[in-house]
Order: structure tokens, then C-alpha cells, then sequence
């Protein structure tokens, strides 16, 4: 078996279902689920979940105890399902886990390493279990660990390595064997800023133009909105909200934010008897929604012109990912 | 699927932290490339070897003086034992003196002598068996323990590895550290036999030799391997598991001694020898020592002759025409123990130190060799299974 061309995803498989197939529609997948159905001992955590993962950088969002970790288990083989299937790279999760492993990489939360090992040591072994020859395995470990900015430290013990450093070489590891997909679990877990926004940058980096897909979970709203193009919401063990991320942020009336050089109520009373309705406002920032047949700008600037208000600027506005994430949530 | 141009400026700013921050130096390209090079399935030796060989090295990198040292000594041990041998040998009308003075102080039943060889190459092996523990405590402690402390099995198990290939590989990483602490000195024994009496007919008389001693070494290390990857995977820390390791040794070799010794008094005319054998080596290192006994086809009673020491024993009491407490009479007080005043004595008198009774000494006798491997056998299997069923238990990913 080679690398070089295994089966990326999974466009010929059918669609969990018609809803899956209707948020990423004409995308390629990498993992697919069908009322898939996990247990732990009498507690179900997974009840007949369907979903859908596309190639990119999907992230996976949800209230703890929602599921995500779960799928991930079940994704890697770790658990079995007591219905269902799931289906990773094309291949069946019941039968060909060992293969699946070894095209996938998984980035844990926790902190995690070979014991007793240097960096470049560990991140080799980690290649070879996962079946490259070691002189192949040590090559790739050196390429990585500058790749992920630990060249200069890639001889010290991992035991020496400050937390931010361990969170790098999880992700050496995970990519050493050039994996097809990346399972990431809060890749910015206890990181500064700085730290943060360099892993991030890298996630991002690894997960565009490389050939690589990655799935990263994490309740980090801000983290995957840099860094994805999908989502999917799971709550309760079920599907609750997905889609490329810019049509999620796009909002379903003509919504507009503008900025006046100073708030203005009359201005807002102008607005409203063109049919307008204030949804909030933000100092001199408001956010207005408009009729449908209505001419966004020029309404505005009538407004402006009867009220002698100032408009600094206006666009269509944008749900941010964090107003998606709890209406989905609520509901 | 496309890329959105939202994450444009992201884009930009990965550049830098990655390929464009080394890119200073225009010559070296460290982006990300993917590996497209083979990598086959591999079946589960060539996985479980790759663990093996970790294990091995991880060690051997270490220099763990608790593994060196007791190596050190073990070879010390052998090579005295090959002197004792050779002098044997040489002047063999003294010692067969010698042996004709020993005859009298053994329980009375005549036994042919043992095979020179194989006698010295079973005491090579008994004599290191202490010394394999320390070092499989050193080495074998972490085996599991620090991967359980590091996580390090969701690094394993992330990968196609099953907990077979993981089990399996450990322990022979174990092992391999392990045997050729008894395999190498018994094999330069061997060598030395070959070198010295092969033109006595060594070879001709022993052909079989050399897979007993194979036997008799290999054994004490797959049944320390076991026991120490048992007890590692069920702990959290090295410290934990060698000192859960250490006790389990020593309470089991107490209370196998003391239930043997029992026995032995209690059955003065051997009606249950091979029951009290048993009993008397229901220990690991009692266990190692009895298939090595039936190996080399020795017998207690052969030890103690040729050396007039070491073994299990007990004195047979001497009967004595005047009632004296059972205690001192049977049995010699151990040196430097004061023996108790006798009953009625005035406070602070001593009894007179009686002289010592060399009565006949009573051995138990060569443990059966279906029983050693029953048992020995249970003590590598459960082990390694009651490590199955731990490794099992591993939580993967938090949430």
C-alpha cells in the first residue's frame, strides 16, 4: 500500500442524510457517519448521529458532553458503535481501523509523549509505528520539527519542553507519517497569546493548499473562526447547525451595520419610518434591518440628509460565530 | 472545496511563523510537504518488533546502573562457579573424600552425583536469580507505568497499533533485556565445558545441554517479563509498580518458604515429599529455580552435597532422653539470638549454652516439572492478561 495515492474522501459515498447532503453539497468528504449510535454502558452519548465532514478545515463545535469527543473515539476506533456506521477516508471504521489509523493523524488535548525520548527521537518512532522505514521515519521527524519551529530544540528531552512547545510536537507527531486527515483537540489549549496565535497560523497553514484535511475541535469560538472554512454544531449526540462558514455568517433578512460619526436618534426615527428596524446598537454603531425590496444606501443617506447625521461607512452586516453558535444551541 | 477569501489575511500571517520565518535563509525550505513515500500495513511481529526495539534502546540508552551492576555480578558469578568447576574437577579424589564425609550428614538416602556440568550450570542460574529481580525491577518498572504517566498510549493507539501488538512488543522488549543476563555468563559456562572437557567426552555424554540450559535461562526472564509488565500496567508510576512488584516477590517467597518449612517438620517421613516440594517453591524465584532443577536434572540433595551449604534445609531433631523445650532443642538458635531463660530459672540467669546437635539434615525434595510449569505458567499469562485488560481501559480523548 502507498501514500501516494490512497482514497481522499469519500465523494462516492451517499450522504448521511438530506440535510447533510444539502449543507455540503458537491463538497468531497472525508468521514461520514449513519445513524451512528454510541454507548457508554446505559448512557447513550451518540444516539443515531448523521453527519457529514467535508475536506478543509471543518471545525466541530459543542457544549461539553454534546458528542464531539465521542465521535472523535469513534472516528479513531477507539470505541465501537452499537449501530450505525461510520466511514473515514472511504474506508468502514468497523473493519478497517488499522488502515484508517495509519492515514490519520490525531493531535490530543492532553499532554502526551514517549517517555524517556528527545523530540526528534520521539517524533521518528511515532513515524515508524505508524509504518515508515526509519530512515525514512528519522528524515521526515527532522523535516516536521522544523516545520512546526522546534528545529532548534529537537535534540532536548520532550520532559524539558515548556507547554507550548509540547502542544507543537503533539502536532509534529500527528503529521510526521504525512496523514490525509488531522484530528486536532483544542490545539490552543494553554498557550499565551503569542503561542496561540503561531499554533493557529500553523493549523491554518497545514490545513490549506497542503492536501490535508483537518478537523478541529474546540470550544475556542474565535480559534476556528480563523482558522476554518465549515462547521459543524453538535449538541445532545445530534447534528444541530452546519455549513461552510460564510453561509452560516450570512444573515437570512437585509441586515446592514452602519457607523455615524455620533449617535443619532433621530436618525433611527428616520430610519424606522422607512420601514427600517433598529436590532442593536453599539455606541455609534447600529445594525439595522431593511424590507427586502427596499435600496439599502439609498434609504440610508435620505435618512442621513433629513437628520443632518453623519454616516461613516455602512456594509452588509454579518452573524459573527459565536451568534450562530448559540442560536443553535438554544433551540 | 474552494477556500473562502475571508481568510486571506490568515493566509498571510501563517507564512511567517512557518516556511518564511526560516525563509530568512533562502536555501532551506521547511514548508510542510506531504510524505508520499511507502508505508505498508505492516503484520503484527513487524509492529510488535518496532516496540521491542524502542524498549531495548530506551534502556540500553539509559545506563541504568540497577541493570548493569546485577549484569556485572551475575558474570562474577559464573565465572567463580567455573573455577569452583574446574577445581572439582582436578581433584576429584578429594572432593570424592569429601563427599563421603557430606554423605553422612545427608538424610540418609544414597543418590548417584549429579552431572558436574549440569549442577554448575543450575547453580549458575539459581545464584543469579536475586539479581535478575533487581534488574527487572529497574528496567521493567516504567515499561508501561511511564507510558500511562506520559499518555504516551494515545500516541500508540492513535496509530495502527492494537493493544496485541503493543502488549507483545513490550514484553519482548522486556525479555530481551532480561535473558541475557542468565542466557550469556550460562552459555560462556557452556563454552568454557566445550574448551576444556570435550576431549573427555563433554559433548558426547551432554548433547542435550545446551537446550535444557536454553530452557533453564530463557524461563527466569519470560517470568519476571510477565510479572513486571502485569504489575507496570496497572500503575501509574515506575516507583508504584516497582515497589508493588517488590512486595509481591518477597511476601510470596516468605510465605512459600515458611508454608515449605512447615510442611517439612510436620512430615518427618517424607509421605507428602512432593507436595511439600511444591509447596516449597510456590515462589517466582522458586518457580525459575524448580524448572531449572528439572532441566538440569539436579536435586537438593546434590547441591547440598557438593557444597555442604546453601539450599533449604532443616535439621532433623536428635531424640533426647530429658524433657527440654522443644524450641531450643530442635532447632539451633540463630546466631547472635539469645536463647530464652528456661522456665522456673531466677530472673536474669541464662541456661547454660547447650552444644550444637548436628542431627541429619532434611531437604525437600525436586519439585515435579508439570507442576513448575503450571505454575510458572500461570504467572506469565495472567499477568500479561490482566495487563490486556488495563491497556484496554485507556481513555483516549477528554471532552
Amino acid at each position: 500500500m502507498s501514500m501516494a495515492a490512497p482514497p481522499s474522501s469519500l465523494s462516492a459515498d451517499p450522504p448521511a442524510t438530506d440535510a447533510n447532503a444539502a449543507a455540503f453539497a458537491g463538497m468531497p468528504l472525508v468521514a461520514s457517519t449513519r445513524e451512528l449510535t454510541v454507548r457508554y454502558g446505559a448512557r447513550t452519548v451518540l444516539p443515531g448521529l448523521s453527519l457529514s465532514i467535508p475536506e478543509g478545515c471543518v471545525g466541530l463545535l459543542g457544549p461539553n458532553g454534546a458528542g464531539k469527543t465521542t465521535l472523535l473515539k469513534t472516528l479513531m476506533g477507539f470505541l465501537k458503535p452499537t449501530a450505525g456506521e461510520a466511514r473515514v477516508l472511504g474506508l468502514d471504521v468497523a473493519t478497517d481501523v488499522l488502515r484508517i489509523r495509519q492515514r490519520i493523524g490525531l493531535m490530543p488535548e492532553q499532554e502526551c509523549h514517549i517517555p524517556g525520548m528527545s523530540a526528534v527521537q520521539f517524533v521518528a518512532y511515532a513515524g515508524e509505528l505508524s509504518g515508515m522505514p526509519p530512515a525514512q521515519a528519522i528524515r521526515r521527524a527532522h523535516e516536521v520539527l522544523e516545520y512546526c519551529g522546534l528545529g532548534e530544540a529537537r535534540y532536548r528531552e520532550v520532559e524539558t519542553y515548556s507547554t507550548g512547545m509540547k502542544q507543537r510536537i503533539k502536532l509534529a507527531q500527528a503529521l510526521v507519517h504525512g496523514p490525509k486527515l488531522l484530528f486536532l483537540d483544542e490545539p490552543t489549549n494553554g498557550l499565551d497569546p503569542q503561542g496561540r496565535d503561531e499554533m493557529l497560523a500553523l493549523v491554518r497553514d497545514v490545513s490549506h493548499g497542503k492536501g490535508l484535511s483537518v478537523v478541529v475541535s474546540s470550544h475556542l469560538l474565535p480559534d476556528i473562526e480563523r482558522t476554518c472554512d465549515a462547521v459543524i454544531v453538535v449538541r445532545s449526540g445530534q447534528v444541530v447547525r452546519q455549513g461552510p462558514l460564510a453561509e452560516l455568517s450570512r444573515t437570512a433578512q437585509a441586515e446592514y451595520e452602519l457607523d455615524l460619526l455620533a449617535y443619532s436618534p433621530s436618525f433611527t426615527e428616520a430610519v424606522a419610518r422607512r420601514g427600517g428596524r433598529l436590532l442593536s446598537s453599539e455606541g455609534s454603531r447600529l445594525r439595522f434591518t431593511l424590507p427586502p425590496e427596499a435600496a439599502a444606501g439609498r434609504l440610508f443617506f435620505e435618512a442621513a440628509r433629513e437628520t443632518g447625521a453623519q454616516v461613516r461607512g455602512f456594509r452588509p452586516a454579518q452573524r459573527r460565530l459565536e451568534d450562530v453558535f448559540m442560536e443553535a444551541i438554544e433551540q | 472545496m474552494t477556500l473562502e477569501p475571508d481568510h486571506a489575511e490568515a493566509d498571510e500571517a501563517t507564512a511567517p511563523v512557518t516556511a518564511a520565518t526560516a525563509g530568512q535563509s533562502a536555501i532551506a525550505d521547511v514548508s510542510y510537504r506531504n510524505y508520499d513515500g511507502e508505508m505498508p500495513l505492516r503484520p503484527l511481529l513487524a509492529r510488535a518488533w518496532t516496540i521491542a526495539a524502542a524498549t531495548v534502546r530506551a534502556n540500553v540508552n539509559r545506563r541504568k546502573f540497577g541493570y548493569w551492576i546485577p549484569a556485572a555480578l551475575i558474570l562474577v558469578i559464573n565465572f567463580f562457579l567455573g573455577i569452583i568447576h574446574y577445581v572439582t574437577q582436578n581433584v576429584r579424589d578429594q572432593m570424592a573424600a569429601q563427599a563421603a564425609m557430606t554423605g553422612g550428614l545427608i538424610g540418609g538416602l544414597p543418590e548417584g552425583p549429579a552431572n558436574p556440568y549440569a549442577l554448575t550450570l543450575y547453580q549458575g542460574v539459581t545464584w543469579s536469580l536475586f539479581l535478575v529481580f533487581i534488574a527487572a525491577l529497574t528496567v521493567g518498572s516504567s515499561t508501561i507505568a511511564a507510558d500511562n504517566r506520559a499518555n504516551a498510549l494515545l500516541v500508540y493507539f492513535a496509530r495502527p497499533i492494537t493493544r496485541l501488538d503493543y502488549l507483545v512488543g513490550k514484553w519482548v522488549g522486556l525479555f530481551l533485556l532480561l535473558a541475557p543476563l542468565t542466557l550469556v555468563p550460562s552459555l560462556l559456562l557452556y563454552l568454557f565445558f566445550v574448551a576444556t572437557y570435550n576431549d573427555v567426552g563433554f559433548l558426547k555424554e551432554n548433547p542435550t545441554l545446551i537446550f535444557r540450559l536454553l530452557g533453564a535461562t530463557l524461563f527466569p526472564a519470560a517470568l519476571h517479563a510477565s510479572l513486571m509488565l502485569g504489575f507496570s500496567a496497572w500503575s501509574k508510576t515506575p516507583r508504584m509498580a516497582g515497589a508493588v512488584y517488590a512486595g509481591f516477590y518477597f511476601v510470596v517467597s516468605v510465605l512459600s518458604g515458611v508454608a515449605g518449612n512447615i510442611l517439612l517438620e510436620r512430615d518427618q517421613e517424607q509421605k507428602q515429599a512432593k507436595t511439600t516440594a511444591i509447596v516449597s517453591n510456590l515462589s517466582v524465584s522458586g518457580v525459575a529455580s524448580g524448572v531449572a532443577m528439572n532441566l538440569y536434572d539436579v536435586t537438593p540433595r546434590q547441591v547440598v552435597a557438593r557444597f555442604q551449604s546453601g539450599g533449604r534445609r532443616r535439621r532433623r531433631p536428635t531424640p533426647s532422653p530429658s524433657p527440654t523445650p522443644p524450641a531450643v532443642a530442635a532447632t539451633p538458635a540463630p546466631s547472635g539470638a539469645s536463647p530464652a531463660p528456661a522456665a522456673g530459672a531466677p530472673d536474669g540467669a541464662r541456661e547454660p549454652r547447650r552444644p550444637r546437635r548436628r542431627g541429619p539434615v532434611v531437604l525437600p525434595e525436586r519439585p515435579g516439572m508439570p507442576a513448575m510449569l503450571f505454575v510458572g505458567g500461570l504467572m506469565i499469562v495472567l499477568p500479561l492478561a490482566a495487563a490486556h485488560a488495563k491497556v484496554r481501559a485507556v481513555e483516549v480523548v477528554r471532552g
